[in-house]
């Protein structure tokens, strides 16, 4: 009869567990012991709040790209780097006339033996590049064709691709030199420190047979010159939009094959700039509109030899700030302050006028009376969006500008939709540990029959010890196979070990009382 | 005391079931270092300590069936009236 109390306690606690996972609200868990079990055993199971809480899965790549400055402001230090495979740590802001650094402090700040003993400016990214060891650092070197100084950027393309007065040289010269340095400073292997190359603004005049040609032996040559094969260091490249202005890159297929051959990851910067394909409208048209364009963008991207296993997929943070061109009148982004921030966001929702949308789900705000237009992705468009773009087998995503974003209260809402998407929340060793015990002790049972002829002859004698003894082997490998995940740990998993209680109990229970009813009747 | 929680326990049966334990942590730690997040030796030593104990209890649970069966009244009193009979 104990036996049987067992079996109807375990029945409960069983019972709570798949509540507790449902998140069902019954009476039973609304109460003190009860309540607080429940809620002890929803804790175990693999979700949680907190980013914090996650790892990556192994197969995605996921890069932070911080601006500089916000470096040197300490953005890194609200980052969930469990939630980083890569980061960017500093920028090489590129001069085409030169091939030397535009804005040399940068590079400084990162380099400077000085800096990191007399200033904490650096300590934030000196112990993600010393501490975090699995991750990899990129430096960035970047261009936007904007120098100035009464050169176009024609000129300027032109003047770089022909490497005249030995730029690129001067470039590989640096670029050695500060990769040299970074690994000297913070002891590092070389092979963690690669190389992002983000050129844009590309004239299209340059696409001709030799500017192209040009342009895929300053790619070979950067390579062999700066990351050399023996060194095991990563090259990223990054791609514009491609139904932006800027189209050099997608003029001719020699150019994305030269990319695909040479570089190892490539970052689609998916920042989509076309008013006419996003509709102010509610969330389910939004996502529909904007998903559309993004889904092509990548299979355009696949169609062009771009394996999706190189291709990183680029958001801006939170959104962008757009404006119009005062030229054409077509929607650019706002140099000044390309990426939205969290506080803007806010402003924009709290000045909203009765006509607009109601709430955050919209995603494109035009300020009454203003040029300027704002692009942002709630939370759930932006989970929306990776699961997508996950489904297309895309190797991982880049997230540009998190420091524009204050707060650590707002900034976790994104964080955790990369977590759900790229992420999981590990499994606790003590399943594994309970598992493993629960796998031995169900040998137990037919260890038992052979070890002790006892055993087997009460067995063969008294059928009703069967039952019992063929029920605790099924419970402890049920145990077994439950705690190892075989049996899926969720609700299901969950209900089948009811079921195979309840099956034994009434087994058991109907055994009993049926030889008592026949027993009754013999007398 | 271990001869009270292990009874039938010998040092060579423990060299046995600590052999086997190193053994069996390897595949232990291949499945199940992935799925958690913890250190190496954590995982290993876990997986160690959980097929060590897993094992010296496979005999303990055995030796529990065992003692049960033969404590049920009715095979109490079949064995005793088995054997009255053949005095």
């Amino acid at each position: 009869m104990r036996k049987i109390y067992i079996y109807l306690f375990s029945i409960v606690c069983l019972n709570i567990l798949a509540a507790g996972r449902a998140e069902a609200q019954s009476n039973l868990l609304n109460r003190g012991v009860f309540k607080k079990l429940a809620k002890w055993l929803g804790s175990i199971d693999n979700e949680s709040d907190d980013p914090a809480d996650y790892v990556l899965l192994p197969q995605y790549t996921i890069i932070a790209d911080e601006p500089a400055w916000l470096l040197r402001r300490g953005s890194y230090e609200d980052f969930y780097y469990n939630l980083l495979t890569q980061s960017v740590i500093g920028n090489y802001d590129l001069n085409l006339l030169t091939g030397e650094p535009r804005n040399p402090e940068d590079i400084r700040w990162l380099t400077s033996e000085h800096e990191l003993k007399e200033s904490g400016d650096s300590v934030n990214v000196y112990e993600y590049i010393t501490k975090k060891k699995e991750k990899n650092i990129f430096l960035q070197v970047s261009c936007y064709g904007d120098a100035g100084g009464g050169y176009t950027n024609y000129l300027m393309y032109y003047a770089f691709l022909k490497n005249e007065n030995s730029i690129q040289d001067t470039l590989y010269d640096r670029l050695k030199k500060i990769r040299k340095d970074i690994t000297h400073k913070y002891q590092i292997e070389i092979s963690r420190l690669g190389l992002i190359l983000d050129l844009q603004n590309i004239p299209s005049q340059l696409i001709d047979k030799d500017n192209i040609q040009a342009f895929c032996d300053f790619i070979k040559n950067l390579k062999r010159e700066v990351l050399p094969a023996n060194e095991h260091s990563l090259l990223g490249i990054k791609l514009p939009v491609i139904h932006g202005q800027n189209s050099w890159y997608y003029s001719d297929k020699k150019v994305i094959d030269c990319i695909s051959k040479n570089a190892d990851l490539v970052i689609y910067k998916n920042y989509s700039y076309d008013p006419e394909e996003i509709q102010l409208d509610y969330l389910q048209s939004f996502v529909k509109n904007n998903y559309k364009q993004l889904q092509s963008d990548v299979d355009s991207l696949k169609k062009m030899s771009i394996p999706p296993s190189k291709l990183i997929i680029e958001f801006a943070y939170l959104g962008l700030n757009m404006k119009a061109d005062p030229a054409t009148g077509d929607m650019i982004p706002d140099e000044a302050e390309p990426v939205l921030s969290y506080g803007r966001m806010q402003d924009i929702i709290g000045n909203r006028t009765p006509g607009d949308q109601p709430d955050s789900s919209c995603t494109i705000y035009r300020l009454p009376g203003s040029t300027g237009e704002y692009f942002f992705d709630s939370k759930n468009i932006r989970l929306f969006k990776y699961e997508q773009l996950k489904k297309m087998g895309i190797n991982g995503i880049s997230l540009y500008g998190i420091g524009y974003i204050k707060g650590k209260k707002y900034n976790d809402l994104y964080w955790k939709a990369v977590a759900e998407a790229f992420g999981r929340v590990p499994d606790k060793l003590f399943w594994y540990f309970f598992g493993t015990l629960f796998g031995f002790l169900s040998f137990g049972f037919p260890y038992s029959v052979f070890k002790f002829w006892q055993v087997r002859n009460i067995l063969a004698r008294y059928k009703k010890y069967i039952l019992p003894a063929l029920g605790g082997w099924a419970v402890t490998s049920f145990g077994f196979l439950f705690c190892l995940d075989i049996i899926p740990r969720s609700t299901t998993g969950v209900y089948l070990g009811i079921g195979i209680l309840v099956i034994l109990t009434v087994m058991i229970l109907a055994r009993i009382y049926l030889v008592r009813l026949i027993r009754l009747f013999k007398k | 005391m271990i001869r009270l929680i292990l009874p039938g326990i010998t040092l060579r049966k423990l060299l046995a079931a600590f052999m086997i334990g190193l053994i069996l942590s390897v595949p232990f730690y291949t499945y199940v270092f992935p799925r958690v997040n913890n250190t190496e030796w954590a995982v290993f030593l876990t997986g160690f300590g959980a097929i060590f104990t897993g094992l010296l209890f496979i005999r303990t649970i055995a030796g529990r069936i065992n003692r049960y069966l033969c404590s049920r009244k009715e095979i109490i009193a079949a064995v005793s009236k088995k054997s009255n009979l053949a005095k």
